[in-house]
């Protein structure tokens, strides 16, 4: 079942074998290079793979799945808790639709419901302390750990930048520890009856909670796409009832539904916001050239719109934004003081990983450096005789990739196709001089006038 | 023994300033490929960003040439520009000539040249009034650099 086979990584993101046309969309898109079109199906490299969703939006085949968990998985659980995501808000236009929407989860069965867009704006507190309080000693710019499809691109990517990472907790895992310790006190339920379960945006979420790049394990038990939460809500929703007390939230934090929502919270000056995997992987590029020194807090996204534009959410991202806005500024005030005195519950190493992020160099050609030189000569020299149009029908990204792929003996030059006819071409030329050659014995029978 | 040594050679334009840190982004890619220490390809980048940058913001026109062998890098920005009259002055930190223009880009803080300094293990200037300006540098990739400041 787990993709992930020796290489050890969990990959929500899957291949649907029967679906797949071989028809080579994805492999250009994916921004790590992860995926080679191999007899007929996409193959995804387990290293390279950050579960960003990007080939899951662009396969027309609907062959690139997110592996979730059942809602009947919860039933393993005595005490069940959701904590939806904050771009949950923006599957709904009102304040009063969200209220009926949590309230769902209770028909849906579970026990209680806790947003994260309340763990949100806790970690809105937590980030603008922590930049205050290290500032001096961190590199610039650091980044939002928010998203873990960003996380991950970095580890491959852009091994050199991990220590810009703000080494806290996403709000998903504090609304989880804080779920489980606050409902363990108040009615003395037993941790391990506790069943938190995410409601996730995206592949990137479920990954992080089944293998956390920087803690142990993750405080949340499970994980349960939105699509079918948001279905099954929407089913039931005109026996709804509109339950203001379940919704805890402040404005702030659900606004980091969608972007800008963590530059507009966090309290420090010169942060910008970025969204989108290329768009991403452009800026990172710059940072490691140095770039961005004067700018301290950068939000990263790899959906476009944030969150709201994760492959799991229901409503159009641009429209979800609206909707985020409608719902956030809708929200009872009151809502920020119980956020407020929760986040001085927590003690900073309460926000801390607990591991060390370590970097996953994808891009490195050998160990040994003298090895590598020799190994990027050889991919320029082959790369150099390619014709350079990217054509992916050898299955690879692009020449270069496939170039890199001859070398390491991961795929062979006659699979690109120029090459080959080239080849078929001086084959048939050959064919063709040999076809002309006589026995001694044989006599031409050409052209009368030539026998004279 | 050829194998193991790459070149490379990129055209600045002076004035460009959209396309500057084009070549030092190529030049740390390539140090990526070859697996070299993060700090190390710090220092590089930083080194041949300011390098190019001075080309851009302060010459005519010039060029990046890059050798890369399994224990150095070795940077040269060559310039067809106004030439250096006074390198140590130069040198200070926050000295800077650059236009009032080139400041409100961003640019300009004087850092550039002391920077490269303190990132490079021997870095060289040549320089002419009115010809132009060579200016080498020389990175480690391996830890030798460590080992020999201890
Ligand atoms: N390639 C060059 N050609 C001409 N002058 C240069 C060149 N590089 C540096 N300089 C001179 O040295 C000064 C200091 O350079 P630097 O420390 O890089 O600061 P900045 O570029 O910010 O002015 C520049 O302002 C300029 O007068
Ligand atoms: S999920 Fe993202 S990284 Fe993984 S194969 Fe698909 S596009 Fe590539
Ligand atoms: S931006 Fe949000 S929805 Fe998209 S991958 Fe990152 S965490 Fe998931
Ligand atoms: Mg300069």
């Amino acid at each position: 079942m787990n993709r992930a086979g020796n290489s050890g990584y969990y990959h929500s993101v899957r291949l649907e074998e029967e679906k797949c046309q071989g028809c080579t969309h994805c492999i250009r898109t994916c921004p790590t290079e992860a995926i080679r079109v191999r007899n007929g199906k996409a193959k995804i490299i387990d290293e390279r793979c950050i579960d960003c969703g990007e080939c899951i939006r662009t396969c027309p085949n609907s062959a690139k799945i997110t592996t979730t968990d059942p809602l009947d998985s919860i039933k393993t659980f005595k005490y069940k808790v959701a904590i939806p995501a904050p771009s949950f808000s923006g599957q709904f236009s009102r304040k009063y639709m969200l209220d009926k929407a949590l309230f769902g989860f209770m028909l849906l069965g579970f026990d209680e419901v806790m947003e994260v867009a309340f763990g949100a704006s806790i970690m809105a507190k937590a980030i603008t302390q922590y930049l205050h309080d290290h500032g001096a000693e961190l590199p610039r710019p650091m980044i939002s750990s928010a998203c873990p499809a960003v996380v991950r691109l970095i580890q491959v990517k852009f091994p050199g930048l991990v220590g810009n990472i703000i080494p806290l907790e996403s709000p998903m895992e504090i609304t989880a520890r804080y779920a489980r310790r606050k409902i363990a006190e108040m009615q003395g339920i037993p941790d391990s009856d506790i069943g938190v379960f995410f409601i996730t945006p995206c592949p990137a979420k479920v990954t992080a909670v089944k293998q956390p790049v920087a803690a142990e394990t993750s405080a949340v038990n499970g994980v349960i796409s939105m699509t079918e939460m948001v279905n099954q809500i929407k089913k039931h929703f005109s026996s709804l009832r509109s339950l203001e007390e379940l919704q805890k939230a402040p404005g702030m934090g659900i606004g980091w539904g969608r972007r800008d929502g963590e530059v507009e919270s966090v309290d420090i000056p010169n942060k910008m916001a970025v969204d989108g995997i290329q768009h991403v992987s452009k800026l990172l590029e710059k940072i490691e050239a140095g770039g961005f020194r004067n700018i301290r807090f950068i939000e990263a996204q790899a959906c476009v719109g944030g969150c709201v534009g994760g492959v799991l959410t229901v409503e159009n991202p641009f429209l979800a934004k609206l909707k985020v806005d409608l719902v956030s500024d809708a929200v009872d005030k009151a809502n920020d003081g119980l956020a407020e005195k929760v986040y001085t519950e927590f003690k900073e190493s309460d926000f801390l990983f607990s591991q060390e992020i370590q970097p996953r160099p994808i891009l490195t050609l050998d160990a040994d450096v003298g090895k590598a030189m020799e190994k990027l000569k050889k991919i320029d020299e082959i790369h150099a005789e390619l014709p350079g149009i990217d054509c992916g029908a050898c299955g690879c990204p692009n020449c270069r990739a496939f170039a890199a792929d001859v070398v390491n003996g991961l795929a062979s030059r006659m699979d690109c196709h120029f090459d080959l006819r080239e080849r078929v071409t001086g084959l048939a030329q050959e064919i063709f001089a040999l076809a002309k050659k006589l026995p001694h014995t044989m006599q031409e029978k050409g052209n009368p006038d030539e026998t004279k | 023994m050829d194998g193991q040594l790459i070149q490379m050679e990129f055209p600045v334009k002076g004035g460009n300033f959209g396309g500057a840190g084009d070549a030092a982004s190529k030049i740390k890619n390539i140090l990526k490929q070859l697996g070299i220490r993060y700090e190390i390809i710090k220092r590089v980048a930083i080194a041949s960003y300011e390098a190019e940058m001075n080309i851009v913001a302060h010459a005519a026109e010039g060029t990046i040439v890059v050798e890369i062998n399994p224990n150095a890098v070795v940077v040269a920005a060559k310039d067809k520009g106004p030439g250096i009259p006074d390198i140590d002055l130069a040198m200070k930190e926050g000295f800077s000539t650059a236009s009032q223009q080139i400041r409100e880009m961003g640019f300009g803080a004087g850092m550039g040249l002391p920077n490269i300094k303190k990132a490079t293990d021997d870095m060289t200037i040549k320089t002419e009034v009115g010809v132009g300006t060579e200016l080498t540098f020389k990175i480690f990739l391996t830890d030798n650099r460590e080992e020999t400041l201890k």
